[in-house]
């Protein structure tokens, strides 16, 4: 098949695998960051926000109301292991790697190999908008549906 | 039955496209209005009615005016190749397929109000930064901040198709940033999205004729579209009016805007809270008794509100001999837009299959379930002939002996979720929102 010269690319997606939602209800690759919000064991309405910089590895994680997590000391907090857990499951292990730019994407095979290759400390930045990019991501669900036609939907049969 | 052979002209004219999609690529920046690409295609224009604002447009932009108006005079030339090489495939299949093509005008197109207009000046001003640094040069900075036009796009009543359209669009320019680093990327399609989009923003889509008809709806089966943000459902049926001689094939969309998070089984059941009694038509197969309802002129059934269940339908065996099948609006024309339904059985297959059109999974989606081991294996198949870069069937839906395969097993699965993702996100949002 000549990819160049057909209208209707299959996307190489691997569909999602088993997520914790009631864990890690938002993970997303944006902005060079692998980002995500996470819910608090002990408090219903604590989430964190949780993130891993492509490139350098650096990450960070704070409470919705931007108060550093406790558990960052050195090293990264159980919030950005499920954080990882969550993406690989959701965007396969090979995506996640290539995006944080591990070296050998295809090697990657699991949360667990990702963390050994990232390198990066903690490091302070700004966070609160991977929260209102959850709320925006929420929105979607909230739309009302069509009956109408939408023919240009014909080049899009995955994703 | 007769071959599906490609009629002259349509290879030649996706090649002169493919001049102006490789332009496209590059970008305009570093445009050459004496690209061979470009004047093959523009002398190949020369006698047709965008001859002369074609040549005017591509030496506006050799001059450095590089202005949206003028690629979208380059988009529209594409369009109307585009237009003309469906045209002669849709007469082959129907030929092929032995049903009757009926033309449609196109509709007059309302105005966008004033929000709309902002809105798709917006989204043209973005469509002409993409392609002065051109689709196969995007880096992120390039891309990302379109994300934040598309909240407004898909709230606006007059904008929905657009909106679906750009919405997967940039998502998938998000995904593939760099392009420069992409080592076969899909130029035609990028450019026939991009050319799409920038010609949306011109004028909105025409409104097609309609009737309110009455008579009997037998679902056949239906081809699932999906980008990360959009369900869209196209259920093909066959219709046959009270007082109209021949039956009519048409389709009928149901689409949801979702989550990449809502998946699997699910989908069914977010397309289910719109049109519970068709979705599930698809699984165990009934007609619909319509009364009263909107059949726009380009063949596209509105799904009513309410409506009248008849009795058990058998898809993989109706007779399709004879029956209309509308071609879409001339704006909307393009090879991919070939899409007309047939049934039949293994032998049926093998018959299209020696004719030119083989079976093709690629655009069945993972979430209607149906294996190609499946169609190879059933006694009769519900499918679609299509078009891209070469004729092939689509399988919808297939039947093994008393069993239905496809997307029976998902739907019934669908209405037994114990606990649905979208259920996990609200409450999660509804907790945070209140604290």
């Amino acid at each position: 098949m000549d990819v160049s010269r057909r209208s209707l690319v299959p996307h190489s997606r691997v569909e999602p695998g088993k997520r914790s939602f009631q864990k890690v209800p938002y993970v997303e690759l944006f902005l060079g960051r692998l980002q995500g919000v996470v819910s608090s064991g002990s408090d219903a309405t604590r989430v964190y926000v949780s993130f891993i910089k492509a490139g350098s590895g650096d990450f960070y994680c704070s409470t919705n109301n931007n108060r550093p997590c406790g558990g960052l000391r050195g090293s990264a907090c159980k919030h950005i292991d499920a954080l990882v857990t969550n993406a690989v499951a959701q965007f396969g292990p090979e995506r996640v790697a290539r995006y944080l730019g591990c070296s050998d994407p295809t090697k990657i095979r699991n949360a667990h190999d990702i963390h050994q290759q990232i390198g990066g400390t903690a490091h302070k930045e700004e966070a609160s908008g991977v929260f209102s990019r959850f709320l925006d991501y929420l929105r979607y669900v909230e739309l009302d549906a069509s009956t109408e036609p939408r023919p240009e939907m014909a080049w899009f049969i995955t994703g | 039955m007769t071959t599906l052979e490609l009629p002259a002209g349509v290879q030649e004219a996706a090649r002169l496209t493919a001049g102006l999609d490789r332009v496209v690529m590059q970008g305009f920046s570093r445009f050459d209005p004496k690209d061979p690409g470009l004047v093959e295609l523009g002398d190949a224009l020369a006698v047709s009615p965008l001859g002369t604002s074609f040549r005017d447009a591509v030496a506006a932009l050799g001059r450095g005016e590089l202005l949206a108006h003028h690629l979208a005079t380059l988009a529209a030339a594409r369009a109307g190749v585009e237009g003309a090489r469906f045209d002669a495939l849709a007469q082959v299949a129907a030929a092929a397929l032995g049903v009757e093509l009926v033309d449609v005008d196109e509709g007059p197109a309302s105005p966008p109000d004033p929000a709309a207009r902002a809105l798709l000046d917006g989204a043209q001003q973005w469509l002409l930064e993409i392609a002065l640094s051109g689709l196969g040069q995007l880096e992120l900075a390039a891309v990302a901040p379109a994300v934040a036009g598309l909240r407004n796009l898909q709230e606006h009543p007059q904008l929905g198709r657009v909106a679906a359209l750009l919405t997967g669009f940039v998502h998938e320019l998000l995904d593939a940033v760099p392009t420069s680093g992409i080592a076969e990327p899909p130029t035609r399609r990028w450019v026939d999205l991009w050319s799409r989009a920038l010609l949306s923003t011109v004028v909105l889509p025409g409104v097609p004729a309609e009737r309110r008809v009455s008579g009997t709806f037998t679902p056949l089966g239906a081809d699932l579209r999906h980008h990360e943000h959009l369900l869209a459902c196209v259920v093909h049926g066959l219709l046959q009016v009270g007082g109209d001689d021949a039956p009519h094939l048409v389709r009928t969309t149901i689409s949801a805007w979702r989550v990449d998070a809502i998946a699997g089984e699910e989908v069914w059941a977010l397309l289910r809270a719109t049109a519970p009694e068709l979705i599930d038509a698809l699984g165990k197969p009934r007609t619909f008794a319509l009364d009263g309802a909107m059949l726009r002129a380009t063949g596209d059934l509105v799904w009513p509100a309410k409506v009248a269940v008849g009795k058990g339908a058998s898809p993989t065996t109706t007779s399709l001999a004879g029956a209309r099948w509308t071609k879409p609006a001339p704006r909307d024309r393009h090879p991919l837009q070939l899409a007309i339904p047939l049934v039949g059985d293994r032998g049926r297959l093998d018959a299209l299959a020696s004719a030119g059109a083989a079976l093709d999974m690629s655009g069945v989606s993972p979430y209607a379930a149906l294996t190609e081991a499946d169609v190879r294996a059933a006694d009769g198949v519900v499918g679609l002939l299509r078009f891209d870069d070469g004729f092939f069937v689509q399988p919808l839906a297939a039947t093994k002996g008393k069993s239905l395969l496809g997307p029976a097993g998902p739907i019934a699965a669908s209405a037994k979720i114990n606990k649905p993702v979208l259920g996990v996100l609200r409450e999660r949002a509804s907790k945070l929102l209140r604290a």
